[in-house]
């Protein structure tokens, strides 16, 4: 077809930052996503990393696919940093849980 | 008109291809060595086919450490898979002062075998560690995992009709044929695929994802892992020399308590007087992975802890891990196992060929669609080359040469590279059936020759080789005979 080559750096421009919002941000998302489960499950500190753990391994294609679905490329960054910060919150808040 | 602004369904196919186009071929390398692996004992067998003593698991660990007390006395630790129904040798790791080292000991002598090689353990830390060093291998694997299950996922839902895919393959139609081979091959096996993929994540989740454990333990990983393995005995050496009580009665003790044959013994700190021998459940007969360890002062024999593991969330990790070790597995499971594996090996490799001729039928090549193109011969047929010129190499590397099971890896690794050079350098139609026709002789050299139908293992292994030997003859042949390609190479004026 070789339309890519007839793409504008508009459209490069638009790929580069959902695929940066799509690999690093999905794991940033997911990193934040396993420590807030790991101390807001209400199971002792140990068991709980199983589950946050399981899960963030889930998490983590989610956030990959919306970065991908999402309305536009910024929207995508902004809502996957936004994630990540409004997790690492929610970890930040509940605290190290007491041994 | 912007990928990204399509229907869903487009997006995640242009998501499924592009993110399987990175780690592709890395990916058919490690689902190509994951599927041997699944057959990592009989591989290993049929690689020493002089060794067939047995020995009952006492007289096996007895010879087993006093051969090691001779000769890697100092070695932080000794770390052995007992003989079993599946394997007659000892599989030992120890460090003889020259650095860790793999080895099959006798079950009867202690001693190394005579056919020196790695057997099925190259296959199995090829497919988590890519012949790179610690931790980068583990950690490009992880990555492909996560690819692979992002891949999955995209593709289940750009599938339209998954059902009636199911059902469907149009032959010799191109571009066609090969979407509906790579669907075949992708659902026919789909809950193994998502299952595969997801435990292998989980693996490795303590190298890749350690935000939950420190999340709850902060920096205390001494406290993290106390809790995580509560049998597990953490002594220091005591620098004093000290002399190891006989190892046979804690087997003894050991299987007692935990009402199972011993798969593994660990030894730590051997020639020291704080010796610590720890002694864990085989894997057969549950999915759980390492369920259960009784551990011993090396010196008196005492019991210093005894475990078994019935925490919930720990037994589903553990059957987690179990599941993609598939060491709980019975013959047939395995078989199933491998079936899937292949399959899973397949969709990967037609994922590859479909970006090409995809883009083939749509018009000339890209120089980045050529160099795939190009790529994917060398890639998809050159790294079986590399793993049967293991197998081959085992026969033909004569005994007792020095570093003898390092010299097979290196045939190994260097028959892929020129494999994948060859494929590069020749034009892909002719690339893909010299590079099949070389697999395909290759796996005849290494299944036929004397003593290779000697027993059920020796058979098996043989037999799997003349079957792939046949099989990628029969591709080559096809290969050579068919016309050359005629891409509807459409110029720019007829495509306007």
């Amino acid at each position: 077809m070789g339309a890519h080559l007839r793409r504008g750096w508009g459209y490069r421009a638009n790929i580069a930052t959902r695929a940066v919002a799509g690999s690093i941000g999905a794991y940033l998302v997911a990193a934040c996503f396993a420590a807030a489960a790991a101390r807001t499950l209400p199971m002792n500190r140990l068991d709980a990393i199983v589950p946050a753990t399981m899960l963030a391994f889930l998490v983590a294609p989610g956030v990959t696919i919306w970065a991908f679905l999402a309305p536009g490329p910024l929207r995508a960054l902004a809502g996957v940093l936004g994630s990540a910060a409004l997790l690492a919150g929610v970890a930040w808040a509940a605290g190290m849980p007491a041994a | 008109m912007s990928a990204v602004r399509d229907g869903a369904r487009q997006v995640m196919a242009w998501l499924h291809g592009w993110t399987g186009l990175l780690l592709g071929w890395v990916l058919f390398v490690m689902c190509l060595a994951g599927t041997l692996s699944v057959f990592k004992p009989e591989i290993g067998r049929w690689m020493r086919p002089e060794t067939i003593a047995t020995a009952d698991r006492a007289t096996a660990l007895t010879a087993a450490t006093g051969w090691l007390s001779k000769n890697a006395p100092n070695s932080f630790g000794w770390y052995l898979t007992l003989p079993n129904d599946r394997m007659n040798t000892v599989e030992a790791t120890y460090d003889p002062g020259t650095g860790f080292v793999y080895r099959a000991l006798d079950p009867v002598s202690g001693a190394p075998v005579p056919r020196e090689t790695l057997g099925g353990e190259f296959f199995y830390r090829l497919h988590f560690e890519l012949q790179m060093p610690f931790p980068w291998g583990r950690l490009l694997a992880s990555l492909a995992a996560a690819i692979l299950l992002l891949g999955l996922i995209t593709g289940i839902i750009a599938h339209r009709r998954i059902f009636k895919d199911f059902f469907t393959f149009r032959p010799a139609k191109g571009q066609r044929s090969w979407l509906d081979g790579h669907n075949a091959l992708g659902v026919l096996a789909l809950p193994f695929h998502l299952m595969i993929s997801f435990t292998g994540l989980l693996t490795l989740a303590t190298l890749t994802m350690p935000w939950a454990i420190s999340a709850n333990y902060g920096k205390d990983m001494a406290a993290m892992f106390q809790a995580f393995q509560p049998g597990h005995v953490d002594r220091p050496a005591a620098g004093r020399p000290g002399s190891l009580a006989p190892l046979a009665p804690m087997l003894r003790e050991a299987e007692r308590r935990l009402g199972r044959p011993v798969g593994r013994v660990t030894v730590e700190h051997p020639g020291d007087a704080a010796a610590v021998v720890t002694m864990f459940r085989d894997d057969a007969r549950q999915i759980a992975y390492a369920a259960g360890a009784v551990s011993f002062d090396g010196i008196t024999g005492r019991v210093l802890a005894d475990y078994t593991e019935a925490r919930p969330a720990l037994q589903t990790y553990g059957v987690a891990y179990g599941l993609h070790l598939a060491r709980f597995a019975p013959l047939a499971t395995r078989w199933l196992y491998f079936l899937c594996g292949a399959m899973l090996t397949l969709a990967v490799a037609s994922g590859m060929v479909l970006w090409v001729v995809k883009r083939r039928e749509r018009g000339p090549l890209s120089r980045g669609n050529r160099i795939v193109e190009r790529l994917n011969a060398g890639v998809l047929a050159g790294v079986p080359i590399g793993c049967v010129a293991f197998l081959l190499a085992n026969r033909l590397v004569p005994l007792g040469l020095p570093a003898r099971a390092e010299t097979e890896v290196s045939i190994a690794l260097w028959s892929a590279g020129a494999a994948v050079l060859l494929g590069t350098l020749l034009p892909p139609r002719h690339a893909w059936a010299v590079l099949l026709g070389t697999l395909a002789l290759e796996c005849a050299a290494a299944g036929l020759p004397g003593g290779a139908f000697a027993d059920g293992v020796q058979a098996g292994v043989s037999g799997a080789l003349l079957v792939a030997a046949g099989a990628s003859g029969w591709l080559a042949w096809r290969q050579w005979r068919r016309p050359a390609p005629t891409p509807r190479r459409r110029t720019r004026a007829q495509l306007a």
